[in-house]
């Protein structure tokens, strides 16, 4: 099987299990350069599973298996030679929960890309501050860059995380509930900063919030039970359907 | 028969006091004793001078440079070792059969008494290796003896950084090796500095390794491979010989106050260390 080329990720027939658990059963799904993918479904549907095996981070759990195939640019990112750790670079996971490194806010957002190669005070005082923009923090954060990360608030952590992994300059963001345990407010900057960030980058965004999903998404994956049941436009999907079950769970009936 | 919760409240607090302060007043007694014993004894000669007759004279300079000389050396071969292995044990392998031996292993050593490291050290190092009664021989069974200590501990403060530290670097695109001494180490330093510092203390005051080990020359040890006596084997033959109470007392006092004194220095780094991570 080959890519298209046009495809930035391409996921074909992908299986995986927890020892006798499977969590994802024959995912088969493309993903377009720029555009925000949502993938929605209730608890344990296999979301978070999805989002984790494109930047390998499944690898860091005992007793996992995949089948299937992925691929990122044409590039098979499951065989046993690639690169995880470039892989990630260019694959970005900002997490549901903060999680502020113990360092400056400065040192989170400079340590990951000056351990990757970036020299310089200059050019990295400019990721720092572009990816602080980028997130709509710097205003609040430009004058306690050097005070630590720890002492922000929940939800200019979260932004922290997001410009952290922006900081990186990946091609792809992989955003898993990014604002479950946000305010209404942080949740509304950071879906803004989402659409923004869209020309440069493709964004992957797993959400329990439907609503959410409406809002920000360009195309979404319906998963339910590790299984896709619909995959479409977001306009479409929300508002015709093909599948009862999806209606049932965009109408609340369930999830 | 039921007591009244009140009146057995008040004399299970009543014990449990008298307890504690009969474990306080233990410590209190013996830091007074060697005060009130040695501290007329400790003189800038007393520290400075080198000894003479046996010790019953002079002053206790060869046994301090030999105490820092081979305690320090020990720390230097045992900690590497040591937080190497626990970083091994909790970041770069997967708990089964091989890390249950190598723990059962460490735990049999830390449960070995120290005559008898000292007696393996003397015929491995001192005869075998023909290191002889040197700084050397002390220093590498001492390093032994601490080795289980300093690997506990940095495995339990590895172990209670949290994971989504090394998520995030993960999810960053860092690389193991940079998690680990960027984030994981510099998260547990605290924790690996106190088992050190115990380290440093059951060093300073170990007598039965460095008597096989070490020997008991009093002169000022230069190379690696002089013998040396520290000051807690100055004080055990001061005393066991009956050579001189007053200069074995004066020996334990600046061995306690040195003690003391480095655990205030490690603590208030920590604590600076502490202060700029959190």
């Amino acid at each position: 099987m080959t890519a298209d080329p046009q495809d930035k990720i391409r996921i074909e027939d992908l299986s995986f299990f927890f020892g006798d658990f499977q969590a994802l059963d024959g995912i088969t799904l493309s993903i377009q350069p720029h555009e925000i993918f949502g993938l929605m479904g209730p608890s344990k549907s296999g979301k978070s599973t999805l989002l984790r095996v494109l930047n390998r981070m499944c690898d860091l759990i005992v007793g996992v298996r995949v089948t299937g195939g992925v691929w990122l640019d044409g590039e098979d990112i499951l065989a046993p030679d690639c690169d995880v750790v470039g892989l990630r670079r260019r694959v970005g996971l900002v997490l549901s929960r903060p999680t502020p490194l113990p360092r400056s806010v400065y040192e989170n957002l400079a340590l990951a890309p000056r351990l990757a190669g970036k020299k310089g005070r200059g050019a990295l005082d400019e990721v720092v501050e572009t990816s602080l923009r980028a997130a709509q923090l710097w205003g609040e954060v430009k004058d306690r860059l050097h005070d630590s990360a720890l002492k922000l608030s929940g939800g200019q952590q979260q932004r922290l995380c997001l410009a952290r992994t922006l900081a990186m300059e990946p091609e792809v963001i992989l955003l898993d509930e990014p604002t479950s345990g946000l305010d209404p407010i942080s949740t509304a900057k950071i879906e803004a900063t989402l659409l923004q960030l869209k020309n440069d980058y493709t964004i992957i965004l797993v959400s329990n919030n439907t609503k959410q999903i409406a809002r920000a998404t360009d195309r979404v994956a319906f998963l339910l039970m590790s299984q896709i049941i619909e995959i479409g436009d977001t306009r479409q999907v929300f508002t015709v359907p093909a599948n009862r079950k999806t209606d049932d769970y965009i109408s609340g009936r369930f999830g | 028969m039921r007591l009244d919760p009140h009146l057995s409240q008040g004399l299970v607090k009543t014990l449990l006091w008298t307890l504690t302060g009969f474990t306080l007043l233990i410590l209190i007694f013996i830091i007074a004793d060697i005060a009130v014993k040695g501290l007329p004894q400790v003189t800038p000669a007393f520290l400075s001078q080198n000894s003479t007759d046996m010790g019953r004279a002079g002053g206790i300079f060869p046994t301090i440079v030999a105490t820092a000389y081979i305690t320090l050396l020990a720390i230097l071969l045992a900690s590497p070792l040591g937080v190497g292995t626990a970083i091994y044990l909790t970041e770069y392998t997967r708990e089964g059969w091989a890390t249950r031996i190598i723990r059962f292993g460490s735990e049999c050593l830390a449960g070995v008494p120290s005559i008898i490291l000292g007696l393996f050290g003397f015929v491995l190092f001192v005869l075998k290796l023909g290191f002889g009664w040197s700084v050397l021989s002390g220093s590498l069974t001492l390093a032994i003896m601490v080795l289980p200590i300093i690997i506990r501990t940095s495995e339990e403060a590895i172990k209670a950084v949290p994971q989504d530290y090394r998520t995030a670097c993960y999810s960053l695109g860092m690389s193991q090796w940079q998690t680990v001494t960027r984030i994981v180490l510099p998260s547990a330093l605290p924790g690996i500095t106190t088992g050190i510092m115990l380290s440093i203390g059951r060093s300073l005051g170990e007598t039965a390794v460095l008597l096989f080990t070490a020997g008991a020359a009093l002169r000022t040890p230069v190379s690696v491979f002089d013998s040396g006596r520290t000051m807690a084997v100055h004080f055990y033959i001061l005393a066991r010989e009956g050579i001189s109470m007053p200069n074995a007392y004066g020996t334990a006092a600046v061995l306690v106050i040195s003690i003391l004194l480095i655990n205030i220095v490690a603590y208030t780094l920590m604590q600076r260390m502490m202060k700029r991570y959190g």
